[in-house]
């Protein structure tokens, strides 16, 4: 068979029955038995569909076009596809280790309401690392980048009936977006700038990794089932930043200070990780530091030359943390059946930590930062979120004298002002819809800030735009109504939607703006990420207002 | 009230679950004892925010399924004086069942206001930002070895580290408290606070307390009963934990005003109405079961009993017990079988040859005084040596693979190995159980161990005499003793399970119960204790042999001890039945697993609950005591060859012999509080899972070796997983007592919570007269 139409079938193949477990799971078509078939079917498929490609092209490297996804006048979103050795090691790695995890879960969430949900984004999962794997073009790439991201995000928020995970999923997201600003920056500046590129696409897989200063979510993300949190955390989804950098290893290479970085960050991350893992008293807590510790030897690796090397341990790390995972819940059997303890020796836990060499002062205050996670979070309030909720505060007193009317004027302005009041104004409305307290106006206010972005946007783009957001957005009134699977794919789209911009049409709006060099891109790609974090956050208030 | 006495008080209602490897079932609302059952619930329901009883829509799902008939519900309308029709009731309770209850908080509404307010200032979660701050803290500070650099100031209480702990930071939060004050003594903080906020000193201790229940609770359980600490003793108390999530909440609202909103109560009157039909639907739930139950108990059966069976066995009293004894009974004529309490009467400090430390071996109620440890036999020591070295390599290897850089050797080393071992893990659990098996016996060896005491198990040999005497009288095997009795405990072999020891052995603390059946089996093997029985009255042949055993409740593997050569032939000539036994016994428990296969073949069937106890995939290994419901006490011949499927503790007694009630009054101290904690705690947690239970197992993550949260800033969660839970039916226990009237009344008496327990509803009592053989419930 030709390798285009593999790599077709292994796409379209993966995409079409993650559809069909979705919309199994969301009408609750079938039984157990019939998702995990389909899904442990499937995921045999695609790990011989993927040996198979692996075994055809590994030596040659060959790049295949398989025409675009989007074709507009002299703009296309191509598909391309590359095959290297290592990144077919790691299709077959991954759809391997998502195999077991398959198997695994098939009795571990047998009776669970998610059951379907939990196959449905798998598979989506499955998809967005294939895609990752073996796509040519950074623009593709990001395609498979975003899926992971975002089913990542919705399986920390599987419990959704509590709000800690709706929570925690919530500071994932805001993560991942932040990090996603890089990747869209840099497919922008791919053409005219590779240096800032790359340096933008190394802050994007820094985040997609928890490196420092990224790390606070990785913790947070244990609130998903036990075989998520290992494919996720320990496997797959952050390995995927190293991952990225080691198959596009040709942009970095004409600047040698993206290799410093990579050391200085990858050096940092492992004495962080390290201490904050070795103060860790809970098994998830020990477990998901011990992998960011090694992800960053793996960046400071890459930094060093080492590729292969780095390679290696990408994939050995991400099975060994696996399988730590997956039977994290054994340590207490571990210890009452006292496994390792000879008779008659005594059990003096971990005292004779390396720390001891440290004067004690220093020691105890390293210690109290150790598990106050070097005061990242505190850093964080201080800097970006109690200013963020001061700009609300002061919008929320301009509202309770304007009774709200500013808004609708604001965007009557948007329409016959220059671009910066535009952007400034779609701020504004994205602000004031957190001002907010019922979640009826929130939406108002965000479609009409979704409106205001669509003025910016010229054409097509701009009714395309405008026209999926407010359906999107609309969907959250049917929140309550709805059952939770059916209510799982108004939030996917809602918060897809938004994002669907960044999706496929990246291209496109720097399209409309006729300008990639144009100074007001920066601007556009983050109010866009900001609005999206402005949704996911509505839709977290909302679910957890459904609790009560 | 001062504080001191106000957190005490408030100290019973918090949970009481010990550390999650000593799991001992018990009510879960035994602050609430003393009161009518369904007051009880009600007021608990208040305080923790709780659900009371289940949701309409569940009873209405078991009228659906016949499980309440119309028979039950008129009847229970009309223990209530209610004059309506039975169609009324169920129009009437659909109709409730469609309206959305508010749910009550636990919380004063001083405090839910702050927190609105909090939030909506700052869109932050106030319940985050407290377990952000505390949880790592405390679970440093309890941790019972899992970091690998521990808390160095943990020696003493808890208050004095917290200040430690705030004094070393310099930001935020920190910085926070400290300006708000930092006393020296827990209890001049407190008080501080409370004049600082606007509740009395109850509201607010309530509120602080019940921030973080679950390690509020585990702090006050380190507090009372120190000997529960699994591996390093710390010392906290449980003021000291108010004084810290006081401080901490203080600091986190420290900018909201603290005037109150009152919430108007609109529902009151709704909810009360509901409360009444959710009770008139349960009494009629658990009268359906009682009627079924006593329409089983009443079939008259032939006997089928040899008059002088060859073997006897003594059982666990176990509502899993309940299966394996019918089955072998059912195999053979020849096998007599008792239900003892899973210690046999033996109380005592264990110590197993790989373990630090002496455990208790007995029912929570008892205080062992004796001590037995296992040691190697003579000719095994020189397989402890080489047992050393390969465990240090293992403890080594365990730890060092997360360290980061010896850490980054193994991933590179072993890591690529791993999916090999990961595809036999999770798709071929069997094979990978029997390679580890076999490797352990190629680098462990098995070593064969004796018990090693002072005395008798530690203690004069009448005093152990008398424990056989009084149990041997109690269950009313005093005559006709055969050529063997085996003594089988039982225990759960599951994998990936952190609360493997819920599956154990209640009576003995949360454990397997070999150690027992063994000194149980050292003890009536003793010539000098036969002597002692038999100047009582209770002549044991010479050539009768009592024989140890384990019954693995998850994978059914019968395994015994301490074999001689003539044991073994004894053992060999019971084999083939036990083998079927087992068989049968999986065959039945597979009908309630939905992922078993649909199999008549019970040879299929156990090996399908073997691979179940062998798999690391399972979140449900065996169903422990769910569904349990029925308690008998009496002679087995008056439940033998009946089906109770699994849902009644069977327990051997003899009343005929029991002139002064002596033994029943024994027996029931010793039993009432494991079969009645095992049956709340399921009650409880099936009620409201999230509450009184600990959710399901999928995001479990175990913290400090203590418990479960969720994810790595979760409080400690207590009681039941909804994996053990989903198949258990909400109703209380029913103890049905073979007894005269007469013996009930000095029961009475003996046992004070007996009594309680049933004049308040918190057990169900029924009474099997001992000529009639009829039995005679409360509800007639």
């Amino acid at each position: 068979m030709e390798l285009n139409t593999l790599f077709t079938s292994l796409l379209s193949f993966n995409l079409g029955v993650a559809i069909l477990i979705g919309v199994g799971a969301a009408f609750d078509l079938w039984s157990e038995k019939i998702t995990r078939s389909i899904a442990a079917t499937t995921q045999i498929a695609l790990l011989l569909m993927n040996a198979i490609i692996f075994s055809k092209s590994a030596s040659t490297e060959q790049v295949i076009e398989l025409g675009n996804l989007i074709h507009l006048d002299d703009f296309h979103f191509p598909i391309t596809l590359q095959a290297t050795f290592w990144s077919g090691a790691w299709a077959i790695l991954s759809s391997l280790l998502l195999m077991i995890i398959g198997r695994f879960s098939r009795d571990y969430l047998h009776r669970e309401r998610g059951y379907h949900r939990f196959y449905f984004l798998m598979l989506l999962f499955q998809l967005g690392v294939n895609i990752v794997c073996w796509a040519g073009v950074i623009n593709f790439t990001f395609l498979g980048w975003e899926i992971t991201g975002l089913t990542s995000v919705l399986l920390i928020a599987f419990f959704w009936e509590k709000p800690s995970p709706l929570w925690h999923s919530l500071i994932a997201l805001t993560h991942y977006r932040i990090s996603d600003c890089g990747f869209l920056l840099a497919i922008v500046f791919l053409e005219h700038n590779p240096q800032l590129a790359s340096l933008c696409l190394l802050f994007a897989a820094f985040g997609k990794s928890a490196q420092v200063p990224f790390t606070r979510w990785l913790p947070r993300a244990m609130e998903g089932p036990t075989p998520s949190s290992a494919i996720f955390y320990g496997a797959l989804s952050i390995h995927t930043g190293p991952f990225i950098i080691l198959k596009y290893l040709s942009l970095f290479e004409s600047n040698p200070v993206n290799f410093q970085i990579m050391i200085a960050v990858g050096l940092i991350t492992l004495v962080y990780a390290t201490w904050v893992g070795r103060v860790q008293a809970s098994a998830k807590g020990v477990l998901a530091y011990s992998t960011l510790a090694q992800v960053g030897i793996i960046w400071t690796e890459i930094g060093l030359g080492f590729t292969n090397l780095a390679w290696i341990h990408l994939l050995a790390n991400a099975s060994l943390r696996t399988v730590q995972f997956l039977r994290a819940g054994a340590i207490i059997d571990d210890f009452r059946s006292a496994r390792w303890l000879a008779p008659g020796e005594e059990f003096k836990g971990n005292q004779a930590f390396y720390e001891k060499v440290l004067p004690e002062a220093l020691r105890l205050r390293l210690y109290v930062a150790a598990q106050r996670e070097f005061y990242l979070g505190e850093m964080i309030q201080f800097l970006i979120i109690k200013p963020f909720y001061f700009v609300i505060d002061l919008i929320r007193k301009i509202q309770s004298k304007t009774g709200g009317i500013e808004a609708f004027a604001l965007l009557g302005l948007s329409f016959f002002s220059q671009i910066e009041v535009q952007l400034c104004i779609w701020v504004y409305l994205l602000f004031s819809a957190l001002a907010q307290d019922r979640t009826v106006f929130r939406i108002v206010v965000l479609v009409m800030a979704q409106l205001n972005g669509g003025i910016i946007l010229t054409g097509s783009m701009s009714y395309l735009h405008q026209g999926l957001c407010s359906l999107a957005l609309m969907s959250i009134f049917f929140l309550k109504k709805l059952k939770p699977e059916i209510v799982m794919f108004f939030g996917l789209f809602a918060i897809g939607a938004p994002l669907y911009p960044t999706f496929l049409t990246t291209d496109l709006i720097f399209h409309t703006l006729e300008k990639a060099h144009s100074p007001y891109l920066i601007p556009i790609i983050a109010i866009i990420g900001l609005s999206e974090i402005v949704f996911y956050r509505i839709f977290v208030d909302e679910m957890i207002a459904r609790q009560q | 009230m001062n504080i001191h006495e106000e957190v005490k008080h408030l100290g019973h209602y918090l949970p009481d679950q010990g550390p999650i490897q000593m799991f001992i079932h018990h009510n879960t609302l035994h602050g609430f004892e003393g009161k009518d059952f369904f007051q009880a619930l009600k007021e608990a329901s208040q305080f923790y925010g709780a659900q009371y009883l289940m949701p309409l829509s569940f009873y209405l799902n078991e009228v659906k399924k016949d499980r309440i008939t119309e028979k039950e519900l008129s009847w229970s309308l009309k223990l209530h004086g209610k004059n309506v029709t039975v169609i009324n009731l169920i129009n009437h309770a659909e109709k409730l069942s469609n309206l959305s209850m508010k749910e009550n908080s636990a919380f004063s509404d001083v405090h839910l206001f702050r927190v609105r307010h909090y939030e909506h200032k700052t869109g932050l979660s106030f319940q985050s930002e407290l377990q952000n701050l505390i949880v790592p803290f405390v679970s440093a500070y309890m941790d019972q070895g899992v970091s690998h650099w521990p808390m160095e100031f943990s020696q003493g209480s808890i208050w004095p580290a917290f200040r430690k702990w705030i004094q070393l930071q310099s930001f935020g939060l920190a910085r926070k408290i400290k300006n708000i004050s930092l006393h020296e003594s827990s209890e001049e903080q407190l008080d501080l606070l409370i004049s600082k906020s606007n509740l009395d000193s109850h509201e607010a201790l309530k509120d602080w307390l019940f921030m973080l229940p679950g390690w509020a609770g585990m702090i006050h359980v380190f507090e009372r009963k120190p000997l529960l600490i699994p591996y390093q003793k710390k010392t906290p108390i449980v003021i000291d934990f108010a004084a810290i999530v006081g401080t901490v909440s203080e600091a986190i609202l420290a900018d909201t005003p603290s005037q109150a909103s009152r919430t108007k109560q609109s529902d009151a009157q709704n909810s009360t109405e509901l409360d009444d039909i959710k009770k008139i639907f349960h009494l009629a739930y658990e009268k359906k079961y009682i009627d079924d139950v006593k329409k089983e108990f009443s079939k008259r059966l032939s006997k089928t009993t040899l008059e002088k069976p060859e073997y006897q066995m003594l059982f666990c009293i176990d509502d899993r017990s309940e299966s394996m004894r019918r089955h072998i009974e059912g195999l053979s004529t020849n096998i007599e079988t008792f239900g003892v309490a899973g210690f046999f009467g033996i109380d005592m400090c264990f110590q197993g040859l790989t373990s630090q430390d002496s455990l208790n071996y007995c029912p929570p109620v008892v205080n062992p005084k004796g001590l037995v440890r296992e040691v190697a036999r003579e000719d095994q020591v020189k397989n402890v040596t080489y047992k050393k070295w390969f465990k240090r390599v293992s403890k080594n290897f365990y730890n060092s693979t997360r360290t980061s850089v010896i850490g980054a050797f193994w991933s590179l080393g072993l890591g690529i190995l791993s999916p090999l071992s990961l595809v036999l893990r999770v798709h071929f659990p069997r094979v990978s159980a029997y390679l580890s098996r076999t490797t352990n016996k190629l680098f462990i060896g098995e070593v064969k161990t004796k018990l090693e005491f002072s005395q008798l198990l530690g203690l004069p040999h009448e005093e152990i005499a008398n424990r056989v005497y009084g149990l041997m009288m109690t269950a009313g095997l005093r005559t006709h003793f055969g050529k063997a009795i085996f003594v089988i405990a039982h225990g759960s072999t599951s994998q990936n399970n952190p609360h493997i020891s819920a599956y154990d052995c209640g009576a003995c603390g949360g454990k397997k119960g070999d150690p027992n059946s063994r000194a149980f089996v050292i003890a009536t093997n003793d010539p000098t204790v036969r002597e002692i029985l038999a100047k009582k009255g209770i002549h044991i042949p010479a050539n009768t042999r009592f024989i140890p055993g384990l019954h693995d409740t998850c994978s059914d593997e019968i395994s015994f001890f301490d074999l001689s050569v003539e044991d073994q032939t004894l053992v060999n000539e019971v084999f083939p039945i036990l083998k079927k036994a087992r068989e049968n016994n999986a065959n039945e428990r597979c009908f309630r697993f939905e992922s078993a296969p649909e199999t008549k073949d019970p040879k299929l069937s156990l090996s399908h609950v073997q691979s179940r106890s062998e798999s690391y995939t399972e979140p449900r290994p065996e169903l422990g005591h769910a569904t349990n419901a029925v308690c008998f006490i009496g002679q087995r011949e008056t439940t033998k060859g009946k089906f109770f499927d699994r849902r009644a503790f069977l327990i051997s007694y003899d009343s005929g012999i029991d002139t002064e009630t002596k033994f029943l009054s024994g027996l029931v101290n010793a039993i009432l509080p494991v079969v009645s904690g095992i049956n709340l705690e399921y009650f409880f947690s099936k009620m409201d899972n999230e509450k009184y239970g600990c959710g399901t197992k999928l995001p479990h993550n175990v913290m400090s070796l203590l418990g479960v949260s969720n994810g790595v800033f979760g409080d400690l969660r207590t009681g039941l997983p909804l994996q053990m839970i989903e198949l258990h039916e909400p109703v209380r226990l029913l103890m049905a007592l073979e007894a005269t009237e007469k013996q009930i009344e000095t029961l009475r008496i003996n046992v004070p919570k007996f009594a309680e327990y049933i004049d308040l509803g918190w057990v169900l009592y029924a009474r099997i007269d001992p000529t009639t053989k009829e039995m005679i419930t409360q509800w007639n």
